[in-house]
């Protein structure tokens, strides 16, 4: 499903964020993606979803080249990707009900559909009591939980996570993990961009580290 | 069902829009009003003035002069001739007293001169009216060799230049409103691209959100296009609001009655079609300023 080919990523001022790196991830995988900060988690996670085009080497996600993908069929892309950014990436003037639906109205899904999904979402992730709630209005755990929320609302056929257990406790990151793994059993490709090993450790799913952008060699890769 | 999710998207989007800086918004909307309204004062201006030299083109282009002693039977016979004369539309026939009284009502100042001379100064004569075709220099040329020479004519005028020179003047004023309202209108679009540019930037971080989850260049692009026309819709009302009023205070001005060039220039409004034109355009400057935004700030 998805393909590295020598991927190398430098920014300017000759910083390199990813250097040569070939590898494959297939359909329905789960798989963990470690290493300390600035090992390149972020850089990789943003090349699969297009918001970063390699500077060498190719992407490949469902058989299609990131690198020549038109611009306007990168939308498309991206609907087939729940992402979870380490940041959030809530909008700060629209209840929590309305940064999921968000996502929904920008597929094009019927008003109902929109409605329906959000509310599944939102009771799967445990914030049904805060529908009309603004971000600001929430916790860290649960703006986190919204940003789950939004990235699983369209059924993504691939979930990348960037840090998505960050601010939680550790028995609601287990069971965050634990909604991933469920996700994952009904087909989902799930990618999490997490440096938290005591997580890695107990999930027992395949891992893919780097370090200083580079792939640390071994048998899980 | 997706594309009316979209359109409900846009038009919601674009509400808020507006109301979340109406002071922006109303700025967008007043710079396009103002070079609207000043292309209209020009379209009035030059749609009068064109009324004008359309209706003198059509009346008199010839006038053939009596002499002082032509006898009925002359005058009768050169009416029939000019009433089968391909080239004239119509004839008018002026007595002498009826020019004097043309002058009195033209020259209200000086209405007694012609009394004072004694006799009336002023011989009768035929106005002749040309159709269309007939009304270039050639066939002017002709139609006074014709008649300069028939029984009882004393002369026969014509001067298709002053018709042409006002036709002229009108041009003038038309391009010089043009001219004037197309650098408006530019500063009026670079008003607009700035409110969008700033509107853009204000709300950058929910377009990454929507390209990030997705969203296509026309979603996002959508109501800050529908809420630059709208202000551009707003703008043109304005400026047709504006003119209407400025016509109607002219109109019972003193100035205006005392004036009879205003009653030629200002006479009438713009035709409806013109108005909604105007007011049109304003939503196409919206949009056109919008476009040049969003294409120089990348929400593609």
């Amino acid at each position: 499903m998805i393909r590295l080919f020598h991927v190398t990523k430098k920014y300017g001022r000759g910083i390199i964020a990813l250097s040569d790196i070939n590898l494959a991830i297939e359909k329905g995988e789960f798989v963990f993606l470690t290493g300390a900060s600035g090992a390149g988690k972020t850089t990789l996670l943003r090349l699969l979803f297009r918001d970063e085009i390699p500077t060498s080497g190719q992407v490949m996600v469902n058989q299609q080249s990131l690198a020549t993908l038109p611009a306007g069929r990168i939308p498309y892309l991206r609907r087939q990707m729940g992402v979870v950014f380490q940041d959030f990436k809530l909008l700060p003037r629209k209840t929590v009900f309305e940064n999921i639906q968000y996502a929904t109205q920008v597929v094009g899904l019927s008003p109902r559909e929109q409605r329906a999904r959000t509310f599944e979402a939102l009771e799967m992730l445990g914030l049904s009591h805060r529908l009309h709630n603004y971000p600001e209005q929430v916790s860290g755990g649960e703006q986190q939980r919204m940003a789950i929320a939004r990235a699983l609302v369209n059924r993504p056929l691939i979930l990348l996570a960037d840090e998505p257990t960050g601010n939680l406790d550790p028995d609601l990151a287990l069971e965050i993990m634990g909604l991933f793994k469920d996700i994952n059993a009904h087909g989902t490709t799930v990618i999490i961009a997490t440096h938290d090993r005591e997580m890695i450790r107990r999930m027992g799913r395949r891992v893919i580290s780097l370090d200083h952008g580079r792939l640390v060699p071994g048998p899980v890769h | 069902m997706a594309r009316l999710s979209i359109v409900r998207h846009c038009v919601r989007e674009a509400r808020d829009g507006l109301w979340r800086n109406p002071g922006l918004s109303l700025l967008a909307a007043v710079s396009i009003g103002v070079s609207l309204y000043v292309v209209g004062l020009f379209g009035v201006l030059a749609f009068n003035l064109h009324r004008f030299v359309e209706a003198l083109g059509r009346e008199t282009q010839v006038q053939i002069y009596l002499r002082d002693d032509a006898v009925p039977g002359q005058v009768e016979t050169l009416r029939r001739e000019l009433r089968t004369d391909p080239a004239v539309a119509a004839i008018r026939f002026v007595s002498r007293d009826d020019a004097a009284e043309r002058f009195r009502r033209t020259f209200p100042a000086i209405r007694d001169l012609p009394g004072d001379l004694g006799d009336t100064p002023f011989p009768a004569s035929f106005e002749l009216e040309l159709h269309e075709s007939a009304r270039d220099v050639p066939s002017l040329e002709r139609l006074a060799a014709t008649y300069r020479g028939a029984p009882g004519v004393e002369d026969v005028r014509y001067d298709p230049g002053w018709v042409q020179r006002l036709g002229a003047l009108v041009a003038l004023v038309r391009r010089g409103g043009y001219a004037l309202g197309m650098l408006l209108a530019f500063a009026a679009l670079v008003t607009v691209a700035t409110v969008v540019r700033l509107t853009v930037l204000a709300r950058g971080e929910e377009i990454e959100v929507m390209k990030l989850v997705g969203a296509t260049a026309g979603f996002i692009r959508g109501p800050f296009l529908l809420a630059a026309a709208v202000q551009g819709l707003i703008g043109g009302l304005l400026a047709i609001g504006a003119l209407v009023l400025t016509h109607r205070l002219l109109e019972n001005s003193d100035l205006y009655r005392a004036n009879p060039f205003l009653s030629i220039a200002a006479g009438s409004f713009l035709p409806p079609l013109a108005g909604a034109a105007l007011a049109l355009s304003g939503a196409v400057l919206g949009l056109v300023g919008a476009l040049l935004s969003l294409r120089r700030a990348a929400v593609n």
